[in-house]
C-alpha cells in the first residue's frame, strides 16, 4: 500500500488548482488527478477534490458535466459500467482506493451511498436495514440485530414513523420515507463517508426539508459528499461545495472549489458567479 | 392563439378556423378509421378460425349412437332353473315353445287350463312338455339379474388380468348397480357402435335421426352418447373405443414431466443467470447467447432425433434401468426417462431464455443498492435479483411444462408405444402421453376412435390451458407481492 504525506498531497493539490484548503490534517478524502474514461470518452478531466472529515462537501454544476461519474468515483460504482477505467488516485484516509490489492466490496462498507432515486429492497423494512449488517457478521444475534436495526433507524429520523410496521415491504413507503430508509441502510454498516447522488431530486420539499435536516445531523459523525441540482440545498446543508463544468471536449472539469459561503458570495470564477446567480444552467 | 396560427403551415385555415378539419386533417383521420378497422378484422378473423377448429372437435364429443352387442346376451346368462320362475315366465315359455296341438290338449291332460294352474304344476307341464329345455333355461333379460349374480357373470366372461383391473379402478361390490349394468354391457356383451351421429346434428335434428334409427335399425338400441366422461379420463387404456380411457396416457405425461422439469428447471435457470449476470461480454459468450436463440428454434423432430441416439441408443443401458437393477428391464431405453430428458433439452432454451428476461427486468437500482452497503455481486444476485425475478421465472417454467405437455414429434421419435394397458410404474417404464394417444387414435378407421380421439383432444386443450392460467395467475400475484 503506497502510504503518502495527505498534508502535503493536499498542499500540492492546492497549489495545483489554486485552491484554498483550510484544515490539511480533516481531510478524510482526496479525488487526486482524477480521470475517467469510459471506453475512449473522457468524462472526467484531472479532477482534485478534498472531502473534510465529518463535514458535507456538495458538488454542482450544470447537467453532463461529470458530477455523478465523479461521486460514483469515490466508492468505485462506476466499475459496474463495463468500459470505465480511472487515471490518477482516490485517497481514503492515506490509502488509494483504487490500488490493485483493494477489495471494493470492502470499500463500499466504508464508504457508503444513496442514489438519487429511492431503491429500497422489495423486503420489509426490517431486512432492507438487516441485510448490510447481516453482511457484516452473518452470526449476528437476533436481539443485537434488532437494536442495530432500530439504531439505524432513529439515526435516520424513521423510526417514529415505522417502528410498528417493520413488517411492512419497504416499497410501501412514501418517496421521502423511502429514501431516508436508504439512507438508514447506508448508516446501518457504519461506513465512515455517505456519498448522496442528487439525494432529494425526486422528492416533494416538505420531504426534501427533512432531508437536509437528517443530512445536518449526520454530518456530526460522517463525511458527506452531495450531488446537487439544487443551488439553494448547496447553500442550506453543506460546508464545502465544488463548482464543476463542461469543457469543450465534453469532459468535466472542477472549476472551484471553497467554502460554500465563499462559493456563492464571492466566487473566483466569473463561470461560478454565472451559475450561482441562476445567469445560466 | 395568434401566435399559432402564425407558425401554421401554408394551407392552413384562416384565422378562427383552427379546430375545424381541412383535407389533410380529414385524409389522415380516414387512413387512422381504416388502419383500426383492418387491426379488427385480422383479429376476428383469428377466432373465427380457433372458434372453428374447436367446434369441430366438440362436434364428436357426443351424439345419437346406434349400438348393438357382439356376444348374445342368452348366452351369457346362468340358467336358471324352472323352479325359479316366476309363474307368468313359466307360462310364457310354455306358449312360446309348445306346439300349437299340445297346447290345446293341455288344459284337458292336467285337469285344468294353463291360466289357472298353480307353480307346482306348471313346472311339472315344463319339464313334461318342453323336451329341448337346457338352451331355453336363463332367457330373463339381464337387467333383472340380481347384482351378486351380475358380478358372478362378468367374472366369468371377462379375463382374469381385466377383471383384476377393473377391481383394481373400484371393487365391483362398491358399485352402483347402474355402473355394473353398464360394465355387463361394455365388457361381457362388448357391445359396438353400430353407427354414431355428430353432436351438432343430434342436438338440432334428434327427432328425425332418431325415426331414421327406428327405422334403418329396427330393434337395436340407442342413446345420446358422450364420449366426455370421467370414467374415460380415469379408466386404463383398452384395444376399444366403448371402453378405452385416458389413465395410462395422463399418467405417462405427468411423469415425462416431472423428469423434464426436475433435469431441465435447475440447469435452465443457473445458465441463465450465469448468462444475464455473470457472462462477460466477449465472443464466446456471445457465440453461447445466440446459439440458444437458435436452439429454441430448433425443429422438434431434431431433438427427439437426438433423444433416440443419445438416451435411447447410446446410454440404453441407463435409461432402461438395467444398471439400476430395474427388475424387468425394456430391452431397449424407449423408457419415460429418455423421453423426459429429450423433452427437457427441447424446453431448456426456453427456460433459460425466459430467466435472462425475468433478470434483465430486475431494475439496476436494487443491484446498485445491494452493491453500495458492501455486499459482493453473488450476494447481491442471490438475495435480491433473483427473488425479484421468480415471477418471470416461474412463468417461463410453466409455459415450458404446457409445451412440454403438448409436444408429439420428439415422443413418436423417441418412442412412445401406441398401446399400453398398464400405468407406467416409474422412470424406466415404456410409455404413452396424451398427444401420442390422440395421434395413434385419429389413425385408425374406426368413427368411434375419433369420438374417443376428440375427448382426448379436450382433455390435452383443458391440460395445457389450466397451465397457462396457472403461470398468469403466479405471475400477477407474485408481481403484486412485489
Amino acid at each position: 500500500m503506497t502510504r503518502i504525506n495527505v498534508s502535503s498531497v493536499a498542499a500540492d493539490a492546492s497549489s495545483a488548482a489554486e485552491m484554498p484548503v483550510k484544515n490539511p490534517s480533516s481531510i478524510k478524502m482526496l479525488a487526486e488527478n482524477l480521470s475517467v474514461f469510459y471506453n475512449n470518452f473522457r468524462a472526467l478531466a484531472d479532477v482534485t477534490l478534498p472531502a473534510h472529515e465529518k463535514k458535507i462537501t456538495a458538488i454542482i454544476g450544470p447537467s453532463g458535466c461529470g458530477k455523478s461519474t465523479l461521486i460514483r468515483a469515490f466508492n468505485r460504482m462506476n466499475e459496474r459500467v463495463k468500459g470505465a477505467r480511472v487515471e490518477g488516485r482516490i485517497l481514503l484516509d492515506d490509502e488509494d482506493i483504487y490500488a490493485p490489492d483493494v477489495d471494493p466490496v470492502i470499500l463500499r462498507q466504508r464508504v457508503g451511498m444513496v442514489f438519487q432515486k429511492p431503491n429500497p429492497f422489495v423486503k420489509s423494512i426490517y431486512e432492507n436495514i438487516a441485510f448490510g449488517i447481516r453482511l457484516l457478521n452473518p452470526r449476528m444475534p437476533k436481539s443485537e440485530l434488532d437494536h442495530r436495526v432500530e439504531w439505524a433507524l432513529r439515526r435516520s429520523a424513521l423510526w417514529d414513523e415505522v417502528h410498528d410496521k417493520l413488517k411492512q415491504l419497504g416499497t410501501e413507503l412514501s418517496g421521502g420515507q423511502q429514501q431516508r430508509l436508504c439512507i438508514a441502510r447506508a448508516v446501518a454498516v457504519e461506513p465512515e463517508v455517505l456519498l448522496m447522488d442528487e439525494p432529494c431530486s425526486a422528492l416533494d420539499p416538505v420531504a426534501t426539508l427533512k432531508i437536509e435536516e437528517l443530512m445536518k445531523d449526520l454530518s456530526r459523525d460522517y463525511t458527506i459528499i452531495i450531488v446537487t441540482h439544487n443551488m439553494q440545498q448547496a447553500a442550506r446543508v453543506s460546508d464545502y461545495t465544488a463548482m464543476m463544468m463542461m469543457r469543450p471536449d465534453r469532459a468535466g472539469e472542477l472549476i472551484e472549489f471553497d467554502q460554500t459561503q465563499t462559493i456563492f458570495v464571492r466566487p473566483k470564477d466569473p463561470r461560478t458567479q454565472d451559475y450561482v446567480s441562476g445567469r445560466f444552467g | 392563439m395568434s401566435t399559432d396560427a402564425q407558425i401554421r403551415p401554408g394551407n392552413a385555415p384562416g384565422e378562427g378556423d383552427h379546430l375545424k378539419a381541412d383535407r389533410a386533417i380529414r385524409s389522415r383521420l380516414r387512413t387512422a378509421a381504416g388502419g383500426r378497422v383492418a387491426l379488427f378484422l385480422s383479429l376476428l378473423l383469428a377466432l373465427l378460425v380457433l372458434i372453428a377448429l374447436i367446434l369441430n372437435v366438440v362436434d364428436q364429443l357426443g351424439g345419437y349412437v346406434v349400438y348393438g352387442y357382439r356376444i348374445d346376451p342368452k348366452s351369457v346368462m346362468p340358467a336358471i332353473a324352472p323352479e325359479d320362475m316366476s309363474e307368468q315366465e313359466l307360462r310364457d315359455m310354455i306358449l312360446n315353445n309348445t306346439p300349437a296341438y299340445r297346447l290345446e290338449a293341455i288344459p284337458d291332460d292336467y285337469g285344468v287350463p294353463l291360466a289357472e294352474m298353480d307353480k307346482d304344476l306348471l313346472v311339472e307341464v315344463v319339464y313334461a312338455e318342453i323336451p329341448d329345455l337346457d338352451p331355453l333355461m336363463g332367457t330373463r333379460p339381464f337387467t333383472e339379474l340380481p347384482t351378486e349374480e351380475l358380478i358372478a357373470v362378468i367374472q366369468q366372461n371377462v379375463t382374469t388380468s381385466r377383471f383384476d383391473q377393473l377391481n383394481e379402478e373400484q371393487p365391483l361390490a362398491q358399485r352402483s348397480r347402474a355402473e355394473l349394468l353398464d360394465l355387463f354391457e361394455k365388457e361381457v356383451l362388448e357391445e359396438r357402435v353400430v353407427y354414431s351421429w355428430r353432436l351438432f346434428d343430434s342436438l338440432l335434428n334428434g327427432p328425425a335421426i332418431i325415426e331414421t334409427i327406428e327405422r334403418e335399425y329396427p330393434g337395436q338400441q340407442y342413446e345420446l352418447r358422450w364420449w366426455l366422461t370421467p370414467q374415460f379420463v380415469t379408466s386404463p387404456q383398452t384395444t376399444r373405443a366403448e371402453t378405452t380411457g385416458l389413465r395410462t396416457a395422463i399418467l405417462g405425461s405427468t411423469l415425462i414431466v416431472v423428469i423434464t422439469i426436475l433435469f431441465s428447471m435447475p440447469i435452465g435457470i443457473a445458465a441463465g443467470v450465469y448468462l444475464e449476470e455473470f457472462a462477460a461480454p466477449n465472443r464466446i459468450n456471445q457465440f453461447l447467447q445466440a446459439n440458444i436463440y437458435n436452439l429454441s428454434g430448433v425443429p422438434t423432430i431434431i431433438y427427439g432425433l437426438m433423444g433416440l441416439a443419445i438416451f435411447v441408443r447410446a446410454l440404453g443401458d441407463l435409461t432402461n434401468g438395467s444398471m439400476f437393477g430395474a427388475p424387468n428391464p425394456p430391452p431397449n431405453g424407449r423408457t419415460i426417462i429418455s423421453a423426459g430428458l429429450t423433452m427437457g433439452l427441447l424446453v431448456m432454451p426456453l427456460i433459460i431464455i425466459n430467466t435472462q428476461e425475468a433478470i434483465r427486468a430486475v431494475p439496476q437500482s436494487i443491484r446498485d443498492g445491494a452493491l453500495a452497503v458492501g455486499a459482493t455481486y453473488w450476494q447481491t444476485v442471490w438475495h435480491h435479483v433473483l427473488p425479484m425475478a421468480i415471477p418471470g421465472i416461474l412463468t417461463g417454467i410453466i409455459l415450458a411444462i404446457s409445451r412440454a405437455v403438448g409436444e408429439t414429434a420428439p415422443l413418436v421419435v423417441v418412442g412412445a408405444a401406441a398401446y399400453i394397458s398398464v400405468d407406467p410404474s416409474g422412470p424406466f417404464s415404456s410409455f404413452t402421453g396424451l398427444p401420442i394417444q390422440i395421434w395413434a387414435w385419429t389413425a385408425l378407421p374406426e368413427q368411434t376412435f375419433r369420438n374417443v380421439a376428440a375427448a382426448a383432444i379436450i382433455v390435452l386443450l383443458a391440460v395445457v390451458l389450466t397451465f397457462n392460467l396457472t403461470a398468469i395467475i403466479l405471475r400477477n400475484r407474485l408481481r403484486k407481492s412485489l
